[in-house]
């Protein structure tokens, strides 16, 4: 009885493959476990990522407000009228010097 | 196994009591720590989930900017820029000895233009927690502020409006307080819709300060709405200029303009002066910031005599052909005198527009009696507040009374004994260029006519702008308004001024019109109180302004001259 050899890398094995399923599930559960957490973390960086994009927008919107007023800022009326008038020459014809073109 | 079986058998080694001991010390511990984890996680989870919840999750909110008001085109009347205000919690400063980091005070006090030692003992003296240091400040120099790290120095965002336009728009557009509350004009009117909802959410944070986790969202974010006016802004710029130069140039106390479009009753340009500019609140008077075109009345003259003549075709007491005869000149009714400046016999009704005869409207007006003449006025506008929702607006005034001499009969045919405001006229004067059709007045853009109400016959209407059309000819009282190439109707006005007990030495001087008379497109009004040199008439003062405007607004809007034919080039 106690001459028997006992191979114990077999006994391991023998013993595994009589637990199959439980092993199985074993590592489902750890694939899962860590999947889980990448995921999480996954998650969160686009969350960050998200929320560091609003702030751009915010940004970007901040910025497209002041270029509009740098822009209606140079392009009033009076402004452009004074440039033309004074820097280009020009002058606004009367009605009396426009010629009416009619397309037929 | 015959080891194992050895090692247990060896009695010398094995003590039982010594066995179940540390067999039951290592399950207490175990059973202690199960216990413990069933109690975190089981019967009390409550606790350790707020602890982690303080020092993670954050309410954070996102700033909504005001509303854009645009004019027609899309050209920016009014912006909504962030901007930062600085506050600070005296009580905080006191107790952490902020004052200690004497060169970060000095330097925050100086990029703020404040003097310190004022500051210090303001701030010394006060109990509160919150107390602003100053507002509507640029981000650039926030950011430097932060960069201080003053203990017990914060700052919160706010935003602050901008005026393109400047004085151009500024009774128009109205402006906001402190608070980014619209207090006058469109930015009052369409508070609500122009005013959004500042967003609140809670998030979780790491360390670093990263949001990883959107938690809930408090209050939702309401974008601000964007309102487009039916204003031009070329021409509003075109007729501030004009007019501002009228009214310095003839010393008159104050002036407005309204141009509506005819066929949609649309606002293109209501401009006032004197004027302000909106974005600098330091030097105001607050007697500038009235929106004259609506706010003040004033008797309307001579320009309300097209719509004697309006009631009397519509009523059939005259035909455009009727001949009226006003010698000689003048009339006694009641003992109260009517006269023409002198007597011109027997006239057609476009004469009588054309010299604006005082004794042939009150002709007309006494066969039409009071009552129909009131019915038309009240039927083109008069004596009514406008569709548009801005403050202030008046009414005007129409007599309500159940006596009516004839003197008083008669002066309502030459605009006296009534108020009206140059929006109301500018109406009236629309509503004939339309062919007799009223329509609800806007300030917002509408791309489609709004309902309309028929009050002239559309013949009795152009019959009536052809007599108007004689006033602007050479000799008429308006030739001053004439346009080269454009067909332009038209009525000057001149009237005193109503002071306690009668009339005063001061005169309003009115012109109104349409154009161009073939296919009426716009309807002007010019309005200069109390000018102060010797020329005071409507004819002489505000047709010209009249002309300039509209000339320069059909030439912008491409409207094809409908009086000039020579001088067409034909190509393929």
């Amino acid at each position: 009885m106690f001459s028997i050899k006992w191979d114990l890398s077999k006994v391991v094995v023998q013993d595994l493959a009589q637990y199959k399923l439980i092993i199985l599930a074993l590592f489902l559960i750890l694939i899962l476990s860590f999947s889980i957490i990448t995921q999480t973390h996954n998650t969160r960086l686009l969350t960050n990522n998200k929320e560091l994009l609003l702030t751009q927008r915010d940004f970007s919107d901040v910025e497209w407000r002041n270029l509009l007023l740098e822009q209606s800022t140079l392009e009033e009326h009076s402004n452009i009228e004074y440039m033309a008038k004074e820097k280009l020459g020009m002058y606004r014809p009367s009605t009396a010097e426009e010629k009416l073109v009619k397309q037929q | 196994m015959s080891n194992r079986k050895n090692k247990f058998q060896d009695k010398d080694n094995f003590i039982l009591w010594r066995y179940y001991l540390v067999a039951g010390v290592v399950c207490l511990i175990f059973l202690s720590l199960v216990a413990r984890t069933a109690y975190i996680q089981v019967i009390n989870p409550e606790h350790l989930r707020k602890q982690a919840d303080m020092r993670s999750l954050r309410v954070t909110s996102q700033q909504v900017q005001r509303g854009i008001i645009t004019d027609r085109h899309g050209v920016e009347l009014a912006v909504s820029v962030p901007v930062m205000a600085i506050h600070v919690d005296p009580s905080d400063i006191k107790k952490k000895n902020s004052f200690e980091k004497k060169r970060a005070w000095q330097a925050l006090a100086e990029i703020l233009d404040l003097d310190l030692k004022k500051l210090k003992i303001k701030i010394l003296a006060s109990n509160s927690r919150f107390m602003y240091i100053k507002r509507q400040i640029s981000p650039a120099v926030a950011q430097y502020i932060d960069d201080l790290k003053l203990v017990g120095v914060n700052l919160a965002p706010e935003s602050r409006r901008f005026y393109p336009t400047g004085e151009v728009s500024a009774q128009l557009v109205g402006m906001t307080n402190i608070d980014d509350k619209g207090i006058e004009g469109v930015e009052k009117a369409y508070n609500d819709w122009l005013t959004g909802t500042q967003g609140k959410r809670v998030v979780r944070k790491d360390r670093l300060g990263n949001v990883i986790e959107d938690i809930s969202i408090i209050q939702k974010t309401e974008q601000a709405n964007n309102i487009q006016l039916s204003i031009d802004q070329r021409i509003q710029s075109i007729a501030y200029q004009h007019l501002k130069k009228a009214v310095k140039y003839n010393g008159a106390v104050s002036g407005s303009l309204v141009m509506l479009d005819i066929e949609t009753g649309e606002v293109l340009a209501m401009v006032n002066s004197p004027s302000f500019n909106p974005n600098n609140r330091s030097k105001y008077d607050s007697y500038k910031l009235k929106n004259r075109a609506i706010t003040d009345s004033y008797e309307p003259g001579s320009t309300i005599k097209p719509l004697v003549v309006a009631s009397g075709l519509d009523n059939g007491v005259i035909a455009p052909k009727t001949i009226i005869d006003t010698a000689p000149g003048k009339m006694r009714l009641g003992g109260r005198l009517v006269q023409d400046t002198r007597n011109r016999g027997e006239m057609t009704l476009a004469d009588i527009l054309r010299y604006s005869s005082n004794m042939g409207v009150s002709n007309i007006a006494l066969k039409l009696g009071h009552q129909r003449l009131l019915d038309t006025y009240h039927q083109f506008g008069f004596g009514d507040q406008s569709s548009l929702i801005l403050n202030g607006e008046s009414r005007g005034y129409m007599p309500r009374r159940k006596r009516w001499s004839e003197f008083e009969n008669a002066t309502l045919s030459f605009g006296y004994g009534m108020q009206a405001t140059t929006l109301q006229l500018a109406h009236a004067y629309a509503t004939l260029g339309s062919g007799g059709l009223y329509r609800p007045l806007t300030i917002i853009k509408k791309d489609e006519a709004p309902l309309s109400e028929r009050v002239l016959s559309t013949k009795n209407a152009s019959a009536l702008l052809k007599m108007m059309e004689t006033v602007v000819e050479e000799g008429g009282t308006g030739e001053n308004a004439r346009i080269q190439g454009y067909r332009v109707a038209g009525k000057t006005g001149t009237s005193r001024k109503a002071i306690k007990g009668g009339y005063g030495d001061d005169y309003v001087a009115l012109f109104a019109g349409v154009a161009p008379v073939s296919k009426p497109r716009f309807a002007l009004v010019v309005v200069i109180d109390s000018p102060s040199g010797d020329r005071y008439y409507g004819g002489v003062i505000a047709a010209p302004v009249f002309a300039e405007v509209m000339e320069r607004t059909l030439q912008m809007l491409n409207v094809a001259p409908d009086q000039k034919t020579s001088l067409s080039i034909v190509s393929n």
